[in-house]
């Protein structure tokens, strides 16, 4: 499958597998790939507002030197020359790093790419720039702070998602092929539920957030963002794995995350949840209707679905969002006193919220943490994934925002950070023309179980092939 | 973030500007050296009220009173 469009004729690939493919049969060169997608990326700027920085240079070069080692025979695996996007809270050595934020110390950024972002040049990755974000990772866009606003490409009205927002939009418009996110309550998979794309949250520790600007401490987790599970596989596959620099790393062995997609549902137990996050009066019920239509796809291609009833959900909400916040007010607490005017009006208003809490109810929360996940566990052990809608509703408009919410409206992704484990967003269907997310959860550790149910429903599904129509880019044609 | 950007569920009515609620809130901030805007100190009130039963209900799990917690403290320094 592949984008052209009228202003940019140079046909495209849309996925990571299938542009790797395509630089190996020598069908493109990484540079006319990267030329195309920058230039693409420039025109849809202004409409769709993904990039805070686009790094036309250093693409460039890294794109001239990965078509180097493809002359020379050197292949360092299927990143090489793939055209991705790094979420504007990771450190690069080739840009700034802002965090979407007037507050943070421009010197911060001044510095060696994180880990993560190393791992991936390593890898032979073309980095195409950095991208928007929810300010701090939390809140919502205020255009007083001068950052561009994010637009769902599939309607600029409504919210892309947070807080991986620009990474969401650029996959989904086709300005990159995947990118990285990051996760403390559900900033991954929100962007891809509502952008229509595959965002995995990672268990917790197994990717590294060195060189990343935290929000939650102990939720935290950086996670890729790309059209399809085998695209996050790919992209898990040199990001995964311990690392001594940062003090959450897990010290595990890591499996091939690729190797582990079979392509089959066969025997695989699905657990369906249904108290919660299905029975609820605020999932719409279109979005149940899908969710609950891909768990009947996977049925009838071999899987088992297995009622269960997830433990602790209310306590696991308050438990979540009481750490997050309270961890996030502690980092914030200076600027929150010495120029509070800096921040945007959201972010702020979130972050205040953290001298509510007192030393008891945080202590309380992690506690709670430590007994749901424990409690989880043990129900899960039953089966190999559970599936929820990632999101009760699909994008909202700009103009629908109501801080209420984040205390009271029910939250389908905060609980699986609060209990440390894997998270897969796919699209499953859309609702009056906007995508409808499905999450696809496993016990710690299981992050290739995640991503091998994924891909084997999206190779009987086309959800995760479906095109907004971004008018910037001028009507582009779908070629299968 | 919490990507969830509903309606709120519930409505309670906003308290005098001199009741205990708006007291404690003004206290917390000042204790903290915090100033805030007249509605964002009209939101933290409004949220003060709509957090109370989720704290009182996540305090009354009993099963988490002597639970491990979640944050764990290493004595090892992090090699940078």
């Amino acid at each position: 499958m592949t984008i052209t469009g009228e202003g940019n004729v140079t046909e495209t690939p849309i996925t990571i597998a299938e542009a790797a493919s395509w630089l190996r049969a020598g069908r493109m060169t990484s540079v006319a790939l990267t030329e195309a997608m920058l230039a693409r990326a420039h025109a849809a700027q202004a409409s769709l507002g993904a990039f805070n920085v686009i790094t036309d240079e250093t693409a460039l070069a890294a794109a001239w030197a990965a078509d180097a080692a493809f002359t020379a025979g050197i292949d360092r695996g299927p990143l090489q020359g793939i055209p991705l996007g790094i979420k504007d809270l990771l450190a690069t050595r080739d840009a700034p790093t802002t965090a979407n934020s007037r507050v943070l110390d421009p010197a911060w950024g001044q510095r060696d790419d994180a880990t993560v972002v190393r791992k991936l040049r390593e890898a032979g990755a073309v980095l195409m720039g950095k991208l928007v974000l929810s300010e701090y990772a939390i809140g919502w866009p205020d255009p007083d702070t001068g950052f561009p606003i994010p637009r769902n490409p599939w309607n600029p009205a409504h919210f892309p998602g947070g807080s991986s927002s620009g990474t969401g939009v650029a996959v989904s418009a086709g300005l990159i092929l995947g990118g990285l996110g990051s996760d403390t309550g559900g900033s991954v998979r929100g962007p891809a539920s509502f952008c229509g794309i595959s965002g995995l949250k990672v268990t917790f520790g197994l990717v590294s957030k060195e060189g990343a600007v935290p929000l939650g401490y102990t939720l935290d987790s950086v996670g890729p963002m790309a059209r399809t599970a085998r695209d996050c596989a790919l992209m898990m596959d040199v990001m995964a794995g311990y690392d001594p620099a940062d003090p959450s790393s897990a010290n595990v062995s890591v499996p091939s995350y690729v190797d582990a997609l079979t392509g089959s549902l066969a025997g695989v137990r699905v657990g369906l949840p249904f108290t919660y996050f299905f029975d609820n009066p605020e999932v719409d019920s279109e979005v149940r209707a899908a969710v609950l239509a891909g768990i009947e796809t996977m049925r009838a291609a071999g899987a088992k679905i297995v009622p269960i009833e997830i433990p602790y959900l209310a306590e696991g909400r308050t438990a979540q969002r009481v750490a997050m916040i309270s961890e996030a007010y502690t980092y914030h607490l200076p600027d929150l006193r010495a120029r509070p005017h800096l921040y945007g009006k959201y972010t702020r208003l979130s972050f205040l919220q953290g001298a509510m809490y007192t030393a008891a109810d945080y202590v309380q929360a992690q506690r709670m943490r430590s007994v749901m996940r424990n409690a989880c566990i043990a129900v899960m052990a039953d089966v190999d994934v559970v599936i929820t809608p990632t999101s009760p509703k699909v994008a909202p408009r700009y103009d629908e925002y109501d801080p209420d919410s984040s205390v009271t409206a029910p939250s389908f992704t905060g609980y699986w950070n609060s209990t440390g484990m894997p998270a897969l967003s796919v699209p499953c269907g859309f609702s009056n023309g906007l995508p409808i997310g499905m999450q696809i959860i496993g016990s710690p550790f299981t992050d290739d179980t995640v991503l091998a149910v994924g891909d084997a429903y999206q190779q009987i599904t086309d959800w995760h092939l479906r095109l907004p129509d971004v008018p910037a880019l001028k009507p582009q044609e779908v070629t299968p | 973030m919490s990507i969830n950007q509903q309606p709120g569920q519930t409505e309670p009515a906003p308290p005098p500007d001199d009741s205990p609620v708006t007291a404690t809130v003004d206290f917390l901030l000042a204790h903290a050296g915090l100033t805030v805007l007249p509605e964002e100190r009209a939101w933290l009130v409004r949220a003060y009220i709509l957090l109370g039963p989720l704290l009182a209900e996540l305090h009354a799990a009993p099963t988490a009173r002597y639970a491990e917690p979640a944050a764990t403290f290493s004595a090892d320094p992090v090699q940078r």
